[in-house]
């Protein structure tokens, strides 16, 4: 068997047929998912019910009953589901919604032991005695001109609780003061809460971009900052846990001095090259697992169409150029360094550039053919990251020209990269001491 | 291998690091079959000549040839223990021994097969199942040695093999070399130990700041460099005034003294002369070892 597949072979079994590996990549988000789900029916949070008298100082009738309803409402666990004929990225957009709904529900105290009693405001101070010592729940003092619709700044109001008044106790009885003065103005106005607020329920708008070459591509605000987001985040995770493995691999045989023995086995190049090899193939492993999970979320949502086959195969593409640039900084870095240590110093510098694809996400989903992120699908190492995030956010397909430019300049690129990386490689891994400066390193791909 | 062909041979190499001529010009012709001790100071270009056999590193100018193919041609004919040593730490020995017998050409089957008799061979054959970690540095020393000479190479190329050994170990090993040797093995043995050099060796290259000094025969060195020295070590206190016919090598206040002697002096009227001249606890006669040649040409080499 060629040498550079004895190397790539090795360093693919030694770190995915590992229990750190499994443990990293299967066992780790599997516990994630589990102790999610466990704690959702297990660890309920303890929310303690609202038992005894509160009182509403100086409260009319109907904002006593105002503030009664709203703290008897239903929670809304029982969000609507997604109507029959929504599209899928609206059902997934619509479940979403309802897991946040649901989510908030589960923090709301049991209100049926809780009394409302309207009292004047010179018994606030016994009052205010009575919930230290525990025999009122609290009391709710809306100031005078409050409930006019004219109040100046909305009004004001004062939640009186005890010190060890629960959390989720202050933010119900917040919210339903605020809402009880509302609706009472308008009942005050002879206008119904509910009306107005069922007539200022906002539509849901569908997004539908006409294409300039007819045909029309609906739109969310799923697909166009989530779906590009999480491509390019799980292939920026991927190619960098990758590019980690080349690295720690590079330290350990540089550290225990084990590389001298494999290069009288094989050339500097054979080795490098068998080493980025074997962990593309560690990276293709964990892009697949994390692929295989994003499609039946998406069979699950009924959501395939989000990305064409096109686009998948522009994405593969995309990682390994992205993930032999990464290797070659990574392999440049473990070559020239004697430690982890030494190997902290280099990889900030390394980092800063590194996360500028991910600084970068706001501007190119809000405009992916602007002037930035065009200019920026030319510069590697973002390029590749920016041309995911391009291709998935873009309403309409990217030109095809400008597609395959940036596809051949990124091959490129990788190739230069990849070729200093080997310079500095042949020379890092035989040198012991403290590491190069950038200079030395620019020396180093020049020696014969 | 045609015993014509010889083993190393290297042709008006030149190796710089930076402003550094780590070798300047060398040429050095290895015969095939011959224990080769490869000599000289830290610094003086041991380990780039070595390095350079074994293409890891390409010299700026000359060429190598080893096994009359180039370097790079030759690696599955060449083993090589260097002087810095490692193993993965996590890897079981069997694992890694294969490795590197799958990188040198052998089958897993072939691989596994050397491993179990060289470790045999070295006592260590429990070390087959463990860890490298978990051997001690003797232990890993012969593992090392192990994955070297794996392979059955023609030429074995050993920088330091005896540092780190314990004296039964450095025997057990030193024998192993010998048998290699007269199995019609090549060996190149680099060293800064001139005594076991001497012992193993039948021809010495020694190196200084990148520059050949000797390369022979180790006989034939002892003919060229013979030369009679007489040991005397002296009573307390005691001072030897000046022999003639003999010229003193080192501290003339020391108890233990080296006297030269001449040409065409007796080397019986001197020993005589010495007793009679002061108490002494002994006096012998030697010849120089590779050490004194060593210590000699090196210095010689320095002062000019």
């Amino acid at each position: 068997m060629n040498r550079l597949l004895i190397v790539a072979l090795r360093e693919f079994r030694h770190t995915v047929l590992t229990k750190a590996f499994f443990i990293g990549s299967v066992v780790v988000p599997i516990l994630i998912v589990l102790i999610s789900i466990g704690a959702d029916i297990f660890l309920k949070p303890n929310i303690p019910a609202m038992k005894g008298p509160l009182a509403v100082i100086d409260g009319s009738p109907a904002l006593t009953e105002a503030i009664a309803e709203n703290l008897a409402l239903p929670t809304p666990s029982s969000a609507t589901p997604a109507a029959s004929g929504q599209r899928p990225k609206e059902m997934l957009g619509a479940a979403i919604e309802q897991a946040t709904e649901q989510a908030e529900a589960k923090t709301r105290p049991d209100t049926t032991h809780l009394t409302i009693e309207s009292r004047p405001s010179d018994e606030l101070e016994t009052i205010k005695k009575g919930i230290r010592e525990g025999t009122w729940v609290g009391a709710i003092e809306v100031h005078a001109g409050s409930l006019e619709s004219s109040a100046p700044n909305g009004g004001s109001a004062v939640v009186w609780l005890a010190p060890s008044a629960a959390a989720s106790h202050v933010d119900l009885l917040t919210k339903s003061t605020r809402q009880a003065v509302v609706d009472t103005r308008l009942r005050n106005m002879d206008m119904s809460p509910e009306v107005i607020r069922a007539a200022v329920d906002r539509p849901s708008i569908e997004t539908i971009r006409i294409g300039s070459e007819g045909g029309e591509q609906s739109e969310s605000k799923l697909t166009r900052f989530l779906v590009p987001v999480a491509f390019m985040g799980l292939m920026w995770i991927v190619v960098m846990t990758g590019g980690n493995y080349l690295l720690m691999s590079t330290i350990e045989e540089k550290s225990t001095r084990v590389i001298e023995v494999l290069l009288s086995a094989t050339s500097p190049t054979g080795l490098l090259a068998g080493k980025i090899l074997g962990f593309a193939g560690v990276s293709a492993v964990m892009l697949a697992m994390y692929l295989v999970v994003a499609v039946v979320m998406m069979v699950l949502f009924a959501a395939l169409d989000i990305v064409s086959p096109g686009d998948i195969a522009l994405g593969i593409a995309f990682f390994g150029i992205a993930y032999l640039m990464m290797a070659a900084i990574m392999a440049g870095i473990g070559s020239a360094v004697s430690d982890v240590t030494e190997a902290q110093s280099l990889m900030g510098p390394a980092m800063l550039i590194l996360m500028l694809p991910l600084l970068l996400i706001p501007v190119i989903t809000e405009d992916p053919n602007g002037t930035v992120g065009v200019v920026a699908s030319f510069i590697p190492p973002l390029s590749p990251y920016v041309m995911v995030l391009r291709i998935a956010a873009s309403p309409e397909p990217l030109p095809l020209l400008e597609v395959l430019l940036a596809l051949i300049w990124a091959i490129i690129c990788a190739g230069g990269m990849i070729w200093a990386a080997g310079r500095i490689f042949r020379v890092g891994v035989l040198m012991q001491g403290k590491p190069p400066s950038p200079l030395e390193l620019l020396r180093w791909i020049r020696y014969r | 291998m045609s015993s014509a062909v010889p083993a190393i041979a290297v042709q008006g190499v030149t190796k710089r690091f930076g402003d550094v001529t780590a070798v300047d010009d060398l040429n050095l012709v290895v015969p095939s079959g011959c224990l080769i001790g490869f000599l000289g100071p830290n610094g003086a270009g041991k380990s780039t000549t070595i390095r350079m056999i074994m293409s890891i590193i390409y010299p700026d100018f000359g060429t190598v040839q080893v096994l009359g193919r180039t370097a790079l041609d030759a690696k599955d004919r060449i083993g090589y223990l260097p002087e810095e040593r490692g193993l993965y730490r996590r890897m079981r020995v069997r694992a890694f021994l294969r490795y590197i017998g799958r990188l040198k050409g052998l089958t897993n089957r072939g691989a596994d097969e050397a491993a179990v008799r060289w470790l045999e061979r070295l006592e260590l054959p429990e070390a087959l199942t463990r860890r490298c970690e978990e051997l001690s540095k003797g232990q890993q020393q012969k593992v090392q040695f192990v994955a070297a000479v794996l392979h059955d190479p023609d030429l074995i190329v050993l920088d330091e093999p005896f540092s780190g050994l314990d004296p039964v170990n450095a025997a057990l090993l030193s024998r192993v070399i010998c048998e290699m040797h007269q199995s019609g093995k090549t060996i190149v043995f680099s060293t800064h130990v001139l005594h076991q050099a001497e012992l193993l060796c039948d021809r010495i290259f020694l190196i200084d700041r990148g520059v050949k000094l000797l390369d022979d025969d180790i006989e034939d060195i002892r003919d060229r460099f013979r030369e009679r020295i007489i040991n005397v070590e002296l009573a307390n206190g005691a001072t030897l005034p000046e022999i003639s016919g003999t010229h003193l090598q080192g501290d003339q206040s020391s108890d233990v003294l080296e006297l030269h002697v001449e040409d065409g002096v007796d080397e019986q009227t001197i020993m005589r002369r010495v007793v009679e001249a002061a108490p002494v606890r002994a006096v012998s006669l030697r010849e120089p070892s590779l050490d004194d040649i060593f210590t000699r040409l090196v210095t010689e080499d320095h002062a000019s």
